[in-house]
């Protein structure tokens, strides 16, 4: 059965690349009025992407298997940008700033990318397996994609933070494209807002998630690699957090660990999947 | 703290040492960074695992800190209760101070006071005292609550706050740590986790614990009345479920379904859907030798004499699924007392090459199998520990994160002008315990249309 979703989530794919080239093109052209085009194709794409997740879900009706479109990885990258798309559109709003979007929507497009063009990704709507038949699943999977979508956007904030730093001391016709960002405050509040946020998910999901290994498996923690790596990227954001309350670490050093916090944030998503999965089979053979 | 400037004892140097904002910083990184061990290298492997596959220097390592096991090893563990004490010796040492600054009543007006507070504004209006009074405090008493009055050394003075409690948010969160960790050591010493098998109609009461050996006697019997399974139309399992019953004193009690994800709990022994098998009973052949034909029902583990020959047949084994060719029965063929042959019968292949034995040829006609169904069979009495201690983690990041403790004061006098006329002047000042800029924004907003 050929999926209307697929169709409509290919389309979703340019439409991010095009939001992302025009957000470039206004920075690096200085022209602001393309701004405008780059958030209006991003809010037509984000309902469009809204509705494909939407004939998703009513597809795997049709096909008697309902359940929520989160349930393999290429419904979870559909998520991830959607939730990405979702949390910028938010910041835009908040700061007015469309530099943003520069730095964020290529994360968006890339993860519709690697759900649309990877040789080896099934996107067909499959039954869920019985351990999957849960709703703490689906809290899960929302809760944790939207705090990953926030470090996503404050990884974003964060490169943008030392790309604008060093150029703070010169004049702003020497600042180069940095002096169109937002001011350095705003950036370093907006890091710090986006990490809370992401915080406060992040500790939601691995709650979520560990009722329902709970419910599954009756254990509610076994230290597997992924439920490990969750709690190492916790750790790393929760040592950032103590450093900036309690030590008053600001700028650029809270910058540096949103990045590595999002490293954290990409090796639990995919590293684990791919890298560890490999290992252990190797270990094993 | 003392005031002589003596050496400080070397028991505050400790207090200071174990609740330092450092050793937090220390501990979170080095757990984050040590954790990734344990992911990399497998776990819970047996010895020969590591012995053969790592240089003799690593397997020694290995064995030495425990990486087969890394986050049950001592020094794991200790760097854990390292991090509770740390959490502990922090929040006994401050909260005296959270807790006398949450009792201290409001510091009154004075012109040093404006001078300190974050956010301050000046105002000369012509309305008299009462309207601008009354003004200006319902403007203010909708985000911040009940003004009360202060005393003033001129004019009239008033306090209004909000979000006192959330000097206490940041205990909440360490306090729910420790709940945390002592929900995980309760199920660790007081639980149990095993693992119990039960045949379709069979009953047990006892269940095989995880780790060393041991049996776990239930004071109750537990029947499997009936095991399920069904499929997707692509072949998919959808769904797994026991039937059970729990008996005792020869009576029945309870009857519960048991599903995956959808467990149940008898006398506070919580049982989990967790694998299931299939037990032969009986298999009827269709025996072909030379051109005849004649079907022999065998019963499992029985050796059964094939009539007006001197052969007999033993079905020994079953397996659901040989080597991707479906459920296969393991036959050995006697002539007398002696084995003359042994095969795999393939019972979804019936013309399969390896369906003999000796002379005969085997067809499996009728398989007659009951299920086994495998249950994760837990107790933790800590479980509400970990729920309770997450929610309250919420809670109090929430707190911590978007409440803060908010402190306005206004000081309202009456002042003449120089050309004689009385004006009402108004200080407004606010303070907050964190997020200051956040708090000037929504008292420049409040304070915009006086």
């Amino acid at each position: 059965m050929e999926m209307k979703s697929s169709f409509l989530l290919s389309l979703v794919t340019f439409g991010y690349f095009f939001s992302a080239l025009f957000y470039l093109m206004a920075l690096v052209l200085k022209k602001p009025g393309i701004g405008r085009y780059a958030s209006g194709i991003l809010w037509m794409i984000l309902g469009l992407h809204t509705g494909a997740i939407i004939v998703r879900w009513v597809e795997s009706y049709q096909l008697g298997i309902g359940h929520a479109p989160l349930s393999n990885l290429y419904e979870s990258l559909i998520f991830f940008a959607w939730t990405i798309a979702l949390i910028y559109v938010w910041i835009e709003r908040r700061t007015g700033s469309k530099t943003i979007g520069v730095f964020a929507m290529p994360f968006a497009f890339l993860a519709m990318a690697y759900a649309s063009f990877s040789p080896n990704m099934n996107d067909r709507i499959q039954p869920l397996l019985p351990a999957l038949q849960s709703n703490w699943l689906i809290a899960h999977v929302i809760t944790c994609f939207l705090g990953y979508a926030a470090f996503t956007v404050s990884c974003s904030l964060s490169i943008m933070f030392l790309l604008k730093k060093p150029k703070t001391k010169l004049k702003k016709e020497e600042q180069g494209l940095p002096a169109y960002f937002p001011e350095i405050a705003v950036l370093d509040d907006l890091i710090y807002q986006t990490i809370i946020i992401g915080f406060l998910l992040l500790t939601l999901g691995i709650a979520t998630g560990s009722i329902w290994a709970h419910s599954a498996w009756g254990t509610y923690w076994s230290w597997d690699p992924k439920e490990t790596w969750s709690l190492i990227t916790w750790l790393v954001y929760a040592a950032l957090l103590h450093a900036r309350m309690m030590k008053g670490w600001h700028g650029t050093r809270i910058a540096w660990l949103s990045i590595i916090g999002f490293a954290c944030v990409l090796f639990t998503y995919f590293g684990v999947n791919f890298i560890l999965s490999g290992l252990h089979s190797y270990g094993a053979a | 703290m003392t005031t002589n400037t003596s050496p400080k004892s070397i028991f505050s140097e400790i207090v200071d040492f174990f609740s330092s904002v450092q050793l937090a910083l220390v501990l979170l990184i080095i757990l984050a960074v040590t954790s990734i061990l344990g992911t990399v290298l497998p776990q819970g492997e047996p010895p020969a695992f590591y012995q053969h596959g790592y240089s003799q220097l690593s397997a020694k390592l290995i064995n030495f800190f425990q990486l087969y096991d890394m986050y049950h090893s001592w020094w794991f563990q200790w760097l854990l209760f390292l991090l509770a004490l740390n959490l502990i010796v922090c929040s006994l040492k401050r909260f005296p101070t959270t807790w006398k600054v949450f009792k201290a009543p409001p510091r009154a007006v004075s012109k040093a006071l404006f001078e300190s507070l974050t956010f301050q504004k000046t105002l000369s209006l012509s309305e008299n005292l009462g309207d601008t009074k009354s003004g200006i405090l319902s403007k203010l008493g909708h985000p911040f609550g009940k003004p009360i009055p202060l005393p003033a050394p001129e004019g009239e003075a008033y306090y209004l706050e909000t979000g006192r409690f959330c000097r206490f948010g940041v205990y909440v969160v360490h306090l729910s740590v420790l709940i945390i960790f002592s929900g995980a050591i309760a199920g660790s010493l007081f639980g149990f986790k095993g693992f119990l098998e039960i045949q379709e109609g069979a009953v047990k009461d006892r269940i095989f614990l995880k780790g060393p050996q041991q049996i776990k006697q239930l004071d109750f019997l537990v029947r499997l009345d009936r095991f399920t399974m069904s499929f997707y139309s692509n072949g998919m399992p959808k769904e797994y479920r026991s039937d059970l019953s729990f008996w005792e004193k020869g009576q029945e009690k309870e009857r519960a379904v048991v599903r995956v994800n959808d467990p149940f709990t008898y006398k506070g022994i919580t049982f989990y859907q967790s694998s299931w098998d299939q037990y032969p009973l009986s298999v009827k052949f269709v025996l072909k030798q030379g051109g005849r034909e004649k079907e022999l029902l065998l019963p499992m583990e029985q050796k059964t004499a094939v009539p007006d020959t001197p052969f007999s047949l033993l079905a020994v084994r079953y397996v659901n699924n040989l080597s991707n060719l479906g459920p296969a029965l393991g036959v050995i063929l006697y002539k007398g007392q002696e084995k003359v042959d042994q095969s795999w019968i393939l019972a979804d292949h019936p013309e399969f090459h390896g369906n003999r034995l000796g002379d005969f040829h085997l067809k499996v006609k009728d398989l007659k199998t009951r299920y086994i169904s495998g249950f994760q069979v837990n107790q933790d009495p800590g479980i509400w520990f970990i729920w309770i201690g997450s929610s309250l983690m919420l809670i109090g990041f929430v707190i911590t994160f978007y409440f803060s403790h908010q402190q306005v004061w206004v000081w309202i006098r009456e002042s003449k002008g120089s050309d004689g006329e009385v004006r009402t002047e108004v200080l407004i000042g606010a303070t907050a315990q964190k997020n200051r800029g956040a708090l000037v924004l929504k008292m420049e907003r409040l304070t915009e249309k006086i």
